[in-house]
């Protein structure tokens, strides 16, 4: 078991930038985690049974449609909400007995950067302080220590020293969301969790957010949870893919391959529903069809039966578990380990 | 060859009516024919939005008493024509349908009273037959019982479709489309643009598609101009924008969009921002952030005619060097 001080210390620095880090043991995990709110008329699963983990070096993707539980995981990880059922880990120690010097580490090592950078910025702060105020806080920095870790960070997102005495509001939503990303960089965290963060933006600003984000993973080996709904960018972003349907893992695999060769149907849905700029691309077999069912009432069975385009009688009546295939897992009474049937 | 439709000519658009006034728009003009689906994509604060709100009338007081130019609506000026006449343009000829439906309906009245208001615009008789058919034609299960509902109780992809049902209504020739599918899901935005294509060749309507997305207008669109602060820089057939993009910036945004077909090492970019409202550069206005830029950029540049109907406005065409059409 590692001490919380020895946990400080392995956080990469840019002095020191572990490239290509070995994929070791997991910074955050979740088991079987769930999470259940009580309404009127019953209980709503938003989230059962996620089974994740980010390790050093590498990039999760989440994907999935507005509904699906992405920001309720992204709550959970954050411990901004308890789970209802299964737990999340860090380091290997359930977060809600995380106390004193180890809930600090966690908090450092975890830090989130959300969709948007209007609203993620206190509008009275200069950015000093905004990106300051994680450093001040943890009490273990001069303040000479803390300026020159604001201007190496507004450095490594590609703005300049002379940002930090501006209010945001001097500033574009691209400019923001740098400042935000500089924020969460600045406690040399192991983990970003990032929550949609080019979706707000402009297509030109978007490519530029997301190269900066390619860089901190690659230079300090930092791991990356990224929640959106756009496959591409996911492509672009992550090794790996899971993809999550009203609050359920239906499919998870290696990003190349999910963007090329679904195993669920609803991934192919959400990759047909992809839209190529090119208006030549062939016309997609698995065109997507119906809309989200009310997580409320959920379909017995499979719940993506209700659009699925190959549901049998089989798919209505039990509810698929994930599988384990060569390609990666999948939840489909379809799909077998040697591939569709 | 038919007339346009829609012709737009030198419209400018500035903030008041003093001529040194930062303009929205500066010197645009484009043609719509029958039938056709125009794209216009930009990124925000290129102008597709008030340029689509202006074929209207429909910008604010200071915006319309800085606006110029010329837009013939079938020959006839919309720009000086009288309120009396552009009453009857307004949805009956030329319809609009916007990003945000929750923003467009009246969330206390049911969607039939809102339906029929327009249906009865159109001239309509049986008014209840009437409404059921135009839900049906948008793909909304049992019309009949969705007449009596309130926006608030359906999703966002259905509130959509009702109120392209509301457009329709009076049979336009022209449906502008503001960013209809931002709000969508990806999977509700397939099935919307499938919709609005089946609907199209049924009203045989022309449309205005204005959107950021170059994956929306390879879907949909027949043609596509792409904006940049204000100004049209590149038009063309939209098979033949995407294959040969010949102006540096539509190049360099098609090129940064990310795929799901192959991902690269880094994405290429931009470099910089686009130009915020009256800070419009002089000459061609993305000179700042273009590679290919030299002294020249500094002054207007020329509109070039690359092959019919696709036209530039730039000193520094990309024609791509070992292409034969």
């Amino acid at each position: 078991m590692k001490s919380p001080d020895r946990a400080l210390r392995v956080v990469p620095s840019p002095e020191t930038p572990p490239r290509a880090a070995p994929a070791g043991p997991a910074i955050l995990e979740t088991r079987r985690l769930g999470r259940a709110f009580k309404v009127r008329g019953g209980l709503l699963h938003a989230l059962s049974e996620v089974t994740l983990a980010c390790t050093p070096g590498t990039s999760l993707g989440i994907v999935g449609e507005s509904g699906c539980g992405k920001t309720t995981l992204n709550r959970l990880l954050l411990a901004l909400d308890q789970p209802t059922s299964g737990a999340v880990m860090f380091k290997g120690k359930d977060l809600s007995d995380l106390r004193g010097a180890e809930r600090r580490a966690y908090r450092r090592a975890v830090q989130p950067v959300f969709q948007n950078p209007y609203s993620s910025l206190s509008p009275r702060m200069k950015v000093r302080r905004i990106i300051a105020e994680p450093l001040s806080a943890s009490g273990e920095m001069t303040r000479s220590e803390v300026d020159a870790r604001v201007i190496e960070v507004l450095e490594q997102v590609g703005l300049s020293a002379d940002v930090a005495n501006r209010l945001p509001s001097e500033f574009s939503g691209g400019q923001r969301q740098r400042i935000a990303i500089a924020r969460a960089l600045a406690s040399r965290p192991e983990l970003l969790l990032l929550d949609e963060p080019v979706s707000s933006q402009d297509i030109s600003i978007q490519a530029q957010i997301l190269n900066i984000l390619k860089d901190l993973q690659e230079d300090y080996g930092l791991a990356t949870l990224f929640v959106s709904h756009d496959l591409a960018t996911v492509r672009f972003m992550c090794d790996e893919v899971v993809v999550i349907y009203l609050g359920q893992v239906v499919e998870r695999g290696p990003a190349a391959r999910i963007c090329t060769r679904p195993d669920h149907p609803y991934t192919a849905a959400l990759l047909a529903a992809a839209l190529p700029a090119d208006p030549a691309a062939p016309p997609t077999a698995t065109p997507p069809m119906g809309e989200l069912p009310s997580p409320l009432n959920p379909p017995s069975g499979c719940a993506y039966h209700t659009r699925c385009p190959f549901a049998q009688e089989v798919c209505k009546r039990d509810r698929p578990t994930l599988k384990e295939t060569p390609r990666g897992q999948v939840a489909c009474h379809r799909v077998t380990a040697e591939g569709w049937t | 060859m038919t007339d346009p439709l829609l012709s737009i000519r030198g419209l400018t658009v500035r903030v008041g009516k003093r001529s040194d006034a930062p303009s929205i728009l500066d010197e645009v003009s484009l043609d719509l024919m029958p039938g056709e689906t125009l794209g216009l994509v930009g990124e925000s604060g290129s102008g597709k939005s008030t340029l689509g709100m202006s074929v209207l009338r429909l910008t604010s007081p200071t915006l319309t008493a800085g606006t110029s130019g010329r837009i013939a609506w079938k020959g006839q000026d919309i720009l000086t024509m009288p309120n009396r006449k552009l009453r009857h343009i307004r949805g009956e000829e030329i319809s609009m349908i916007l990003q945000d439906p929750m923003a467009s309906l009246n969330p206390v009245q049911s969607i039939g009273t809102q339906l029929k208001e327009a249906l009865r615009r159109g001239g309509k008789r049986n008014l209840s037959a009437a409404a059921e058919a135009a839900l049906a034609e948008v793909n909304i299960p049992s019309p009949a019982e969705r007449l009596r509902a309130f926006p608030h109780q359906m999703s966002g992809g259905m509130r959509q479709r009702i109120v392209s049902a509301i457009g329709l209504a009076q049979d336009p020739e022209l449906l502008i489309c503001d960013e209809p599918t931002t709000a969508l899901d990806a999977t509700i935005q397939y099935q919307f643009l499938e919709l609005l294509k089946a609907l199209r060749a049924a009203h045989h309507m022309a449309m205005l598609f204005i959107t950021h997305d170059f994956g929306v207008v390879a879907r949909i669109c027949d043609r596509v101009a792409v904006m940049y602060a204000g100004r049209i820089v590149e038009t063309g057939p939209v098979a033949e924008i995407f294959s040969r993009p010949a102006h540096p910036y539509t190049k360099a945004l098609l090129a940064s969009v990310p795929s799901t077909s192959h991902a690269p090492h880094r994405l290429p970019v931009i470099e910089g921002a686009p130009p915020a409202v009256g800070h419009r550069p002089q000459g061609c206005p993305f000179h700042p952030r273009c590679a290919a830029a030299s002294a020249h950029c500094r002054h207007a540049p020329p509109r070039t005619e690359l092959r019919p109907g696709h036209t530039l406005n730039c000193w520094h065409p990309q024609e791509h060097p070992h292409e034969i059409a």
